[in-house]
């Protein structure tokens, strides 16, 4: 089964244009072909309608963000300092990122180990921040540190800082929505450690790549 | 940039946010946007799918309360069958064909027919 119709350049330029309504098709032949190749890479069906979203989530960042973006007419991704283009196409690289999720969430839940060997994950681990060279900005360099990071937290802290930050939502109202918090406390606490967790990730690329935090 | 001295108090009196905070705020929003919108179109797509389903069902139904309709007057009126005329139920007797009556002897068959030229060809007799 195949994506008919849409080519990478397409989706870039969709993504760069907030164009919705393509962007709506698009996700929704998208959806087609990863629940159509689901069953081949995920061990369970549990969750796989928010690994999707969480994972085109991710991808599209990564394309609003300019770590992935044309060049010379060919799709490239910020990696080793530089862009380079990609050696897989979006939906390969997109199947990546839900099978990393899908892994994460194995792992915190069955403690399952992740496999070092495998392709897809591969592509991923394949961007590394390195040197930051003068094609972009330092700023443009920070900003693509924090959305990296912030796109790889965990479900757990996505929701609670979502809630709390984005919606503006009190710790009574979350504890209401969060039934694995059990008290007031302990909810601020894990708050309080997510954010802590990003900012000394953030710290630390910024610190391997001498920029100022 | 010093972090330290850009300090300012927002969302409660517990927490300080500095400027690299009002970046991981603003990419949390930007990443919440997407899910927000991603939500919404697949609640589209829900209520398309069931806009498309409701005639389908609406005809079952009709189909279905005829049935019990038909059941009710067959149970009220000896003799008569109205359900199984609706449904096409392997259970149901076979209709008989009716045979063919043959066609009236005034009708025109191959034979008159044939007759018919023949009479016609043939010469007068005397």
């Amino acid at each position: 089964m195949q994506i008919v119709n849409w080519t990478d350049e397409q989706m870039v330029a969709a993504v760069l244009r907030r164009d919705n309504l393509l962007l709506e098709r698009y996700y929704h032949d998208c959806k087609a072909y990863f629940l159509h190749h689901a069953a081949a890479v995920f061990v369970t069906e549990a969750h796989i309608d928010d690994i999707f979203q969480e994972a085109l989530v991710h991808l599209w960042r990564e394309i609003e963000s300019h770590r992935i973006e044309m060049h010379e007419g060919r799709v490239c991704r910020w990696a080793e300092g530089q862009l380079l283009p990609m050696q897989s196409s979006l939906l390969t690289f997109l199947m990546a990122i839900a099978k990393r999720k899908h892994w994460e969430l194995l792992r915190k839940q069955q403690r399952m180990l992740l496999t070092d060997n495998d392709r897809m994950l591969e592509v991923l681990d394949s961007d590394r921040y390195a040197e930051p060279t003068d094609a972009i900005s330092e700023r443009d360099q920070r900003e693509r540190i924090v959305a990296d990071v912030v796109l790889g937290m965990s479900p757990r802290c996505r929701q609670i800082l979502t809630l709390f930050y984005y919606e503006h939502r009190t710790l009574d109202d979350i504890l209401a929505l969060r039934p694995e918090n059990q008290t007031k406390q302990g909810l601020k606490t894990s708050k309080y450690k997510c954010m802590q967790r990003l900012r000394e990730q953030i710290r630390e690329r910024f610190h391997q790549l001498h920029l100022n935090p | 940039m010093n972090t330290t001295e850009n300090k300012e108090y927002i969302y409660g009196d517990e927490e300080r946010i500095d400027a690299l905070d009002h970046l991981i705020f603003h990419e949390i929003g930007q990443q919440a946007q997407w899910a927000q919108t991603m939500k919404m179109w697949e609640e589209r797509a829900r209520q398309q799918r069931r806009h498309r389903l409701l005639p389908v069902l609406s005809n079952v139904a009709s189909v279905a309360a005829l049935f019990v309709l038909g059941l009710i007057v067959e149970a009220m009126v000896p003799g008569i069958k109205i359900a199984d005329s609706l449904v096409d139920s392997p259970s149901a007797p076979a209709v008989e064909q009716t045979p063919v009556q043959p066609a009236p002897s005034s009708a025109v068959t191959p034979d008159t027919a044939v007759i018919g030229i023949v009479d016609s060809t043939a010469s007068p007799q005397p």
